[in-house]
């Protein structure tokens, strides 16, 4: 696949990522975690872009973190906040309006 | 015995990427991306069945990428120097000040090896790494002002459909205002080849070459015009504070030529016998055009800003 194919892919799924992963996120999940469950449902996502993406949303007050230590290994476990749920809220309405649209687009022009 | 602990490739490299980032969250972030990576390693080992050595962990680290992009996946959106929405027009301003002045130079040197003018004694491989440099730092400079102030003022988010004026009410095109920045850089360039002693000369009325004193009140004009004419790329509207810089702006050049008048010449005419008169009646000539350009251009420019000022308060 050429590489502006590529590019597009990409360009349609980063806004879609932060859906999936604060959707993800009601089940509390550390970094690996996280990947391992969006890999599961076919939702690939490069290491380098999840775990600052995490990061931000956490920064920006849609999550919660702790730190836990279970048999010896460290690890910083997620949770979507009270403040994310609500924006996760209207993430989706605007994802099922923006899915109803192409949908009908798709089929106006068939 | 070996007083150190020799380190594993995973601990080299989450120390590399530690260095890349901020102070202030590098060992939060560095210890979470640690603890994510042997997580990894560890699922990698139970579905393996076996113990991954160091080759299979650098093999993994390398697809995690060099130390310096995994820390600037952590950096946010930080602002680069110069911010996409100007980007294309910084890199035209550059590619054409870069050309311009290169055709510039060469013309002088053909000038110097055919005509035997003398441009000086310093090198002519210096004199076009000089030239670059003042472009990459008067462009970048100039950018980065505009750029700070437009985000400062919030221009682009108070912008409306209503403050777009008719064209012949704005003060340039888009375009118009590219090519001025280019040509305003270039003129800036060629006039710094004349020595800073000189400007410092005349700064301290230290000077009877009026030249020199041309020079010296043209690159403080030129100063001045080079952030307006970057600011006008987005905003071609007139507005009251930039009809007033724009009048000081000129106002500098128009006052630079009043002084190049005043100036003494009859020591340096001595000093430098050889130099025809009619070369001094020339540039007196340019410099009473120059008075006259601008003794038009000021009221021109008001009564143009006062149509658009109208416009606007009528609507």
């Amino acid at each position: 696949m050429s590489e502006k194919v590529e590019a597009m892919r990409l360009e349609l799924r980063r806004g879609i990522l932060i859906l999936a992963v604060m959707t993800a996120l009601r089940n509390e999940q550390y970094g690996y975690s996280l990947r391992k469950a969006l890999g599961a449902v076919n939702i690939d996502i490069e290491e380098g872009t999840l775990y600052p993406l995490v990061r931000r949303l956490k920064s920006y007050g849609l999550l919660n973190s702790r730190w836990s230590n279970e048999e010896g290994r460290k690890r910083r476990y997620y949770k979507i906040s009270e403040r994310g749920e609500e924006i996760l809220t209207v993430l989706k309405s605007d994802w099922e309006k923006l899915n109803t649209s192409i949908t009908s687009i798709a089929e106006i022009s068939t | 015995m070996n007083l150190f602990k020799e380190q594993t490739p995973l601990e080299r490299y989450i120390a590399e990427v530690k260095s890349y980032l901020p102070r202030k969250s590098r060992n939060d972030i560095a210890e979470e991306l640690q603890t994510n990576i042997e997580a990894k390693i560890s699922d990698m080992q139970e579905t393996s069945g076996a113990a991954q050595d160091d080759a299979g962990v650098i093999q993994l680290l390398s697809e995690y990428g060099h130390p310096l992009r995994v820390a600037a996946q952590y950096q946010g959106t930080g602002r680069s120097l110069i911010g996409p929405d100007f980007y294309p027009f910084y890199k035209i301003a550059i590619i054409a000040s870069l050309s311009i002045s290169t055709v510039i130079l060469i013309a002088l040197i053909a000038i110097d090896f055919f005509f035997g003018l003398d441009i000086g004694d310093v090198s002519r491989v210096w004199m076009f790494v000089n030239t670059y440099i003042y472009i990459f730092g008067i462009i970048t400079g100039a950018f980065f002002l505009a750029e700070i102030v437009i985000e400062r003022n919030h221009f682009l988010d108070s912008w409306s459909p209503s403050k777009t004026a008719p064209p012949d009410e704005a003060v340039a095109t888009a375009w118009g205002a590219i090519f001025s920045v280019v040509a305003a850089i270039t003129w800036l360039i060629i006039l710094n080849m004349v020595n800073l002693e000189h400007s410092t000369a005349v700064l301290l009325g230290q000077t009877g070459n009026p030249f020199h004193t041309l020079v010296f009140w043209m690159k403080i004009q030129l100063v001045f015009l080079i952030p307006q004419y970057v600011y006008l790329i987005i905003d071609q509207n007139w507005n009251p504070a930039r009809l007033g810089l724009r009048t000081a702006t000129e106002a500098i050049l128009l006052a630079g030529c009043f002084v190049t008048q005043r100036v003494d010449t009859s020591a340096f005419r001595s000093t430098y016998a050889d130099l025809p008169d009619s070369l001094f009646s020339l540039f007196n000539l340019v410099v009473w055009l120059m008075v006259i350009g601008i003794a038009i251009s000021i009221p021109k420019r008001w009564w143009k800003a006062k149509a658009a000022f109208t416009r606007s308060s009528q609507q």
